[in-house]
């Protein structure tokens, strides 16, 4: 008796609640019912938040190396790593993966002795570049372009300026090698956005 | 039959609850124990005369000092208030960042510098600047709040050639640093 009871109960709940739903859906335009979708999943993260950057990984380049934060020089560019064995993140903008433009630099290394990350010049678009952070976690980008520009007319609002989405600047030597200045004539920047 | 279903729900009312907090939020480094930031503002001269160029720098470090452990610091902002015509602190606002980043371990680093041309009105023998920070500290499973400010005053001297009739101090508003770095020199450091 006790069970009949049971399962009317549940049987009712169950029932009153699909036609709540089939009535809500009935009354509902279907393109409200995506707007709000779509506004819901606008509001919520696309990816999942990054904690600093620790290591810098191109498996195409065979490149694995160690991410250190860095600011400005006292003339107001971008700092640059202490060696030509890591990447330098720029600590005033975002971390990379998350929104904004992340920015790293690396050391080409003079002409006589070229660091690893002269190999940074053969990307082609749509190669992955992965950055773990010091929680182990791991933001997949991936190439959009590339491209070489002089120091002083580089585009810097397209390197550091705001992004809605989150992106990648990788800056490095290029160009001739000036013996006077100690440093190539140009840089050479990947742009890359997150996919994963 | 019901208290087992009752801590069915229970159960799945804490596990979905659980799940629902923010992932951003946790301890980082995990036993970090200080809040550690520190902001230095300092200005190139002791002593200056209107229209002259003042620059200001803005460093900062997040580092340990023996058992306290530095707590990472997201999603700074840093600004730089610059002397108003009555010298104080109240004048053009600099913002330097508003994305700055100062894990655990972050050295004395340079965080930018603003130029400032002296113009203040007659008779101010004084002008202070304010640089303050502020960003998101990661102490515990509930964030809080990291904030420095700090200022500095710079003694002005009274002109040297007696004031025409047109003041020489430009009327303009004085130039500001650029919050976009320039590129790096990336050749090499060997």
């Amino acid at each position: 008796m006790k069970r009949a009871l049971w399962i009317t109960a549940i049987t009712v709940l169950i029932g009153g609640s699909a036609g709540i739903v089939a009535l809500h859906f009935h009354q509902s335009k279907p393109i409200q019912t995506f707007q709000s979708i779509e506004q819901r999943d606008r509001s919520r993260p696309k990816f999942s938040k990054m904690a600093s950057p620790s290591r810098f990984i191109i498996p195409s380049l065979g490149i694995e190396k160690s991410i250190i934060g860095v600011g400005l020089t006292p003339n107001g560019d971008m700092d640059t790593p202490p060696d030509n064995d890591s990447l330098g993140w720029y600590m005033n903008n975002p971390k990379p993966g998350d929104s904004g433009a992340a920015v790293l630099a690396a050391h080409a290394g003079p002409p006589e002795n070229p660091s690893i990350f002269q190999r940074l010049q053969s990307l082609k678009k749509g190669a992955v570049i992965k950055i773990e952070d010091k929680s182990s976690n791991i933001a997949l980008f991936e190439v959009t372009e590339t491209a070489t520009y002089q120091p002083n007319t580089a585009p810097r609002e397209r390197i550091f300026g705001k992004t809605k989405e989150p992106r990648l600047a990788i800056i490095t030597c290029t160009g001739e090698w000036l013996p006077s200045d100690q440093t190539y004539s140009d840089r050479f920047v990947v742009f890359a956005t997150r996919k994963l | 039959m019901l208290s087992k279903t009752s801590a069915y729900i229970v159960s799945l009312l804490t596990i979905l609850s659980v799940a629902s907090l923010p992932a951003s939020a946790v301890q980082s480094p995990v036993g970090c124990n200080s809040n550690r930031l520190a902001l230095t503002l300092s200005r190139d001269k002791i002593t200056v005369q209107r229209g002259d160029v003042l620059t200001y720098t803005i460093m900062l470090s997040n580092l340990d000092s023996g058992p306290n452990l530095a707590c990472d610091i997201d999603t700074a902002t840093v600004t730089l208030t610059l002397p108003a015509a009555d010298g104080t602190a109240t004048g053009q606002l600099v913002t330097l960042t508003t994305t700055g980043n100062y894990p655990a371990g972050t050295p004395i680093t340079l965080i930018g510098t603003v130029p400032y041309t002296v113009n203040v009105d007659d008779g101010v023998v004084d002008a202070s600047a304010e640089a303050e920070i502020s960003g998101v500290l990661h102490d515990a499973p509930t964030d809080h709040s990291a904030q420095i400010s700090k200022t500095i005053g710079t003694t002005i001297l009274a002109d040297s050639t007696p004031p025409s009739e047109e003041p020489s101090v430009p009327s303009t508003p004085s130039p500001t640093a650029s919050s976009l770095p320039g590129m790096p020199n990336t050749s090499s450091r060997l």
